[in-house]
């Protein structure tokens, strides 16, 4: 199971819509793939046409009263789950501070249905706190979206020197989002941060009506828009961050064993 | 994850139109594509992974192939494969599914035992927020292997994750329809029940006691004679080593019969069969001796020594593939067919002399004990300066006692039956691992001394030969250490007692 984190300290970026976007792709590739909407606003809940309902909330999980896998829901998609929002998850900090060992306490709740899935993807909700150092502690990777501005680069090294202060430390990949190519201060700030310390994806998603008519269709852009700009734009981000490998591929080898002379 | 389906049956083609119809009351998305599945289950000969409960199928859709390991409830594991059919367990990609599955197949090649073509098309159920709570997929189906045959519709219910009521809802509404058979059994069920158990003749007889021993050994002949013909074919294909080893078996407990309980058959029909027997015996010798090398050889070795054996594996390889086409040609001779026609005939034509009248309890009991006091003899006689040759000889009386037990085994209660064989087990894998080490290490020596001869071995090649040697003389005084211990436990008064008690106890 890989997991992956889409994450920024700032709301309005495009993290929900790369979410959605990614784990769609994973799916259509065969992979099992959770989708956990951890932000309580539900967005990703929402374009999945799914309640935002968990029976016992934020507080049920952190604390092991409630499995994981029991509030599961499939998508409308083949190889797609998603485990949705809830409006307690605004209070995931307090409820997290009260557990033992917070930060690893996010990782421990997926792991039982680490056999279920290949790739899991966390959709987090937009801030700096225990949610989500417990976030960046689960994830093998966490992609950052950023939108072309002099502060996104601002932000994009802050969370690098922090993430470099972390015990466990996930891959960290910035991707742009909502680029307009006709403006000459997004083109000037893409080269910038390209040309920086830290890894920026070569695919960048450009600001597009498709993405935005998502919450209307209430469809990824990958399924509705497969051909159009922002899909291709996923799809090659994906072919660039979505390294992992096929269902089965892990485990050890067992090689056949001799048979024995009848006696 | 657990299967959540709800299965039906409907005669008929059953178009998905008719399900519109059913499901009236609900909201349905547009039905999707018609996609045609094929499917295909494997196991080995013989039903290793049924006899554990477990179905392997491949599933091909779209030119992507997924095999799924399934345990009637719940998908276990499932992996990508190739378009071709799997062979064995340790050629699969590594992951859980083989892993699952290798330390049952061990050696045994996997074979097709069904294939399903269906045409499927999923309509997909809505809830009132337009979102799908559970698919209703409509198969038209057809077997194509082990023969092409109409199967009849089935609709499935398969509720998206988290929304199980829902599907328990929607079975109800279908259920509630004269028309949809309830059918619990998944596909695999249905489709492997149609296929029958696996085809292998096992040598577990129901003999009664009383029974004439000349039908009882014709009956045990007979059977013999179906293992024989039932690994014939997968011997000749080379399949696996398993069906050249079962083949041998069946020739060299047929033999045992006719020297322990031949006096029970017709002697006009079964002379010179014996010797025939033997023939073909010695003609599955030489592949069968380079299996079990092969095998050793690859259960031995460490990864240090895995290259270095490389030029020794080869020549094995080399000579086994030749010991293979002889082996073949002997079996498909004319003689092979002669013997098989013969077989047949001492299985069939009943007997007038006085021992083929006696119950067979009776001349089992007889027999077994003479054995049983060879076995005894031989071992005690034996000492710490016996040359090998005695030991050997131990190990063959060792086997007729042991195939006398399995042959009758019906007669006697099945643990005592279990407890006797057992111990006699333990003192013939003494044996067999004395023996065995013997002839692997003469062998060793023999091959070395051609790969020198040949004068293009590297260094290495021969000091992980004789790294092996070693390790084969270690387990070879191992066993012969053992041995005096092991006889003696074997020999234990109360050991015999309670053997020839089972046999006395047997007679009507």
């Amino acid at each position: 199971m890989r997991v992956y984190a889409t994450y920024n300290i700032k709301g309005g970026v495009g993290k929900t819509s790369a979410a959605v976007n990614l784990a769609h792709l994973s799916a259509a590739e065969g992979r099992r793939t959770l989708l956990w909407d951890l932000d309580p606003q539900g967005a990703a809940t929402f374009l999945f046409r799914i309640r935002p309902k968990v029976k016992g909330g934020g507080k049920g999980l952190v604390r092991g009263r409630t499995e994981l896998g029991d509030h599961i829901k499939g998508t409308d998609f083949d190889h797609l789950d998603l485990l949705p929002a809830d409006f307690s998850y605004r209070n995931l900090d307090l409820v997290l501070d009260k557990a033992k060992r917070p930060t690893r306490r996010l990782a421990e709740i997926l792991a039982p249905v680490g056999e279920d899935y290949d790739v899991v993807f966390l959709d987090c909700p937009p801030s700096i706190s225990l949610a989500s150092e417990s976030v960046l502690d689960a994830a093998d990777t966490v992609l950052v979206p950023l939108i072309p501005a002099v502060l996104s680069v601002r932000t994009y090294q802050q969370l690098t020197a922090f993430v470099a202060t972390l015990e466990r430390r996930p891959e960290l990949i910035g991707f742009f989002s909502m680029v307009d190519g006709r403006k000459r201060l997004h083109r000037e700030v893409v080269e910038a941060l390209r040309a920086g310390p830290g890894r920026v994806a070569a695919a960048g998603i450009p600001a597009a009506s498709a993405v935005e008519q998502m919450a209307v269709r209430r469809l990824p852009v990958t399924a509705s828009h497969p051909n159009s700009p922002a899909a291709r734009a996923y799809s090659d981000l994906w072919a660039e961050v979505g390294t992992v490998g096929p269902a089965g591929s892990a485990g050890g080898t067992v090689g056949p064993a001799g048979s024995a002379e009848d006696n | 994850m657990p299967n959540l389906d709800h299965r039906f049956q409907i005669d008929g083609p059953g178009p998905s139109g008719e399900v519109r119809a059913l499901l009236g009351s609900d909201r349905l998305g547009p039905a999707g594509a018609a996609v045609e599945v094929r499917r295909t289950w494997y196991d080995s000969f013989d039903g290793r992974l049924r006899s554990e409960g477990l179905t392997l199928c491949r599933e091909a859709t779209a030119g992507r192939h997924v095999l799924v390991l399934s345990d009637g409830t719940a998908r276990l594991a499932e992996t990508e494969a190739g378009a071709e059919d799997p062979s064995r367990a340790g050629l699969l990609p590594s992951g859980p599914l083989r892993q699952r599955i290798a330390p049952l197949l061990e050696d045994r090649v996997l074979l097709p035992l069904a294939e399903l073509v269906s045409r499927e098309r999923a309509t997909p159920v809505l809830n009132r927020d337009e979102k799908t709570v559970a698919r209703v997929i409509v198969e038209s189906r057809r077997t194509v292997r082990p023969r092409r045959q109409p199967l009849p519709t089935a609709v499935t219910v398969r509720p998206l994750r988290g929304y199980e009521k829902e599907g328990e809802r929607i079975a109800a509404v279908l259920s509630a329809d004269g028309r949809l058979r309830p059918c619990p059994a998944g596909p695999a069920e249905e489709v492997l029940a149609a296929v029958g158990p696996p085809p292998v003749p096992t040598l577990d007889l129901e003999l009664e006691p009383g029974l004439p021993s000349g039908a009882a050994v014709r009956a045990v002949l007979a059977r013999l004679l179906d293992i024989f013909e039932a690994n014939l074919d997968g011997t000749i294909r080379d399949l696996d080593s398993e069906f050249l080893h079962d083949l041998r078996v069946s020739v060299r407990r047929a033999r045992s019969v006719l020297k322990l309980v031949g006096d029970a058959l017709d002697e006009a029909t079964r002379t010179g069969l014996a010797a025939e027997l033997k023939w073909l015996g010695d003609l599955t010798t030489p592949t069968r001796d380079l299996d079990v090398y092969l095998a050793d050889l690859r259960a031995d070795e460490g990864p240090a020594a895995h290259a270095h054996l490389e030029p020794f594996r080869r020549i094995l390889a080399e000579r086994r593939a030749g010991a293979q086409t002889d082996l073949t040609r002997g079996l498909r001779s004319r003689r092979t067919k002669a013997i098989r026609a013969a077989w047949r005939e001492v299985a069939a034509q009943s007997a007038e002399g006085s021992v083929a009248r006696i119950p067979v309890a009776h001349l089992a009991a007889e027999r077994t004990a003479k054995a049983l006091r060879r076995v005894s003899r031989q071992g005690r006689s034996i000492g710490p300066g016996s040359p090998p040759d005695d030991l050997h000889d131990l190990r063959k009386r060792g086997k007729e006692l042991r195939y006398l037990l399995e042959i009758f085994a019906s007669l006697y209660p099945k643990d005592t039956h279990k407890a006797v064989v057992g111990e006699l087990k333990k003192l013939q894998d003494c044996l067999g691992q004395y023996q065995d080490g013997q002839v692997q290490a003469e062998g060793l020596a023999h091959f070395a001394g051609e790969l020198v001869a040949s004068g293009s071995i590297p260094a290495e090649t021969i000091l992980a030969m004789g790294a092996l040697a070693a390790e084969l003389d270690r387990r070879q005084a191992d066993a012969r250490a053992r041995f005096a211990t092991v006889f003696t436990r074997f020999d234990d008064a109360s050991n015999r007692r309670r053997l020839l008690s089972m046999l006395e106890g047997a007679k009507p």
